[in-house]
């Protein structure tokens, strides 16, 4: 797995990153750094377990989280990726309501957590934070969407080939969507099936020439192919 | 445990495993074995990746990652 090392910013410069800073006054920034508490956490770490009381919004300095739903039988559904500059939690913190879901380190990760109290503060005091907002949850609704139409409208081979081309070009453009490096359990999860349908949808894909499967490697010999099977 | 990309081996979930030795008895090629109670890959050099661990395992502790790459990229991801 590749990792998200990051040269170590002042705490202004981080919370530039952040969308909904990102248009404030540097001393703004400062004042909104002023009031978030930065911690790190190890690799596989459970920040957070969906139904808990909100702690406030969590900010990535440095690392991966992945933010997800369990099932009553266990099984996990992955709804994102998230790394610096970006942000997790944001619905119960502006809300007030429980965690939607699970959040737990993919990898050693560094997070800032600004408290609901003190969010929402900032909120009514800087206008520009407001905005800001409606542009991230715009976003975070166009993701889901696009999660909820995979789940309904497409096979589980379709998803999987859609998830094999999203993985390998996010790799090279060294997005959040990271790693490249994948298990059927960890493909299940994100496609909202079981491991043992991966591994079919997998063998489908290899017959019709669209990918090779290799030791322990998934190579994509005909990408028209697999972007025909994914529906794209 | 390995997340090297030349040569992953299985990865285990040393929480999850809860020592059955299931894994190490249906692998073809014993490169599993049991240390101090948990299953380990105690010959990386021998596994060739059949996923019967992976399969076998009551807990879902055992994951075989598979690297995603496109058959025309330089040889940096092999």
């Amino acid at each position: 797995m590749e990792s998200h090392k990051s040269v170590s910013q002042s705490p202004g410069k981080i919370i530039a990153r952040i969308p909904y800073f990102s248009d404030l006054e540097p001393k703004i920034r400062e004042e909104v750094a002023e009031v978030a508490i930065r911690r790190s956490y190890p690799a596989n770490y459970l920040i957070f377990n969906e139904g808990e009381p909100c702690a406030g919004l969590y900010i990535v300095e440095d690392g991966l989280m992945r933010i997800f739903k369990t099932a009553w039988d266990g099984r996990e559904q992955v709804l994102h990726f998230v790394g610096p500059g970006q942000t997790f939690n944001d619905v119960a913190t502006f809300d007030g309501g429980p965690n939607p879901a699970s959040a737990i380190t993919v990898e050693p990760t560094v997070l800032w957590i600004i408290e609901r109290a003190a969010m929402q503060r900032l909120l009514r005091t800087y206008p520009s934070i407001g905005e800001a907002t409606v542009r991230v949850f715009a976003a975070r609704m166009r993701h889901l969407i696009g999660l909820v139409e995979d789940l309904s409208f497409r096979s589980v081979t379709a998803r999987v080939a859609k998830l094999l081309l999203q993985q390998r070009d996010a790799a090279r453009a060294d997005s959040v969507e990271r790693p490249a490096l994948m298990t059927h359990q960890e493909m299940a999860a994100r496609l909202g099936t079981v491991r043992e349908m991966i591994g079919r949808a997998l063998r489908a894909l290899a017959d019709i020439g669209a990918i090779r499967i290799e030791r322990h490697r998934i190579v994509i010999v005909d990408r028209a192919a697999l972007e025909k099977k994914a529906e794209l | 445990m390995s997340t090297d990309n030349r040569w992953p081996v299985p990865l285990i979930d040393l929480r999850l495993c809860d020592g059955c030795g299931l894994c190490v008895e249906v692998c073809p090629v014993d490169a599993l074995g049991m240390v101090d109670g948990k299953a380990m890959i105690v010959k990386p050099d021998a596994c060739h990746y059949d996923a019967a661990c992976e399969e076998r395992c009551p807990q879902g502790a055992i994951g075989l990652p598979y690297l995603i790459v496109l058959d025309d990229l330089p040889s940096k991801d092999t």
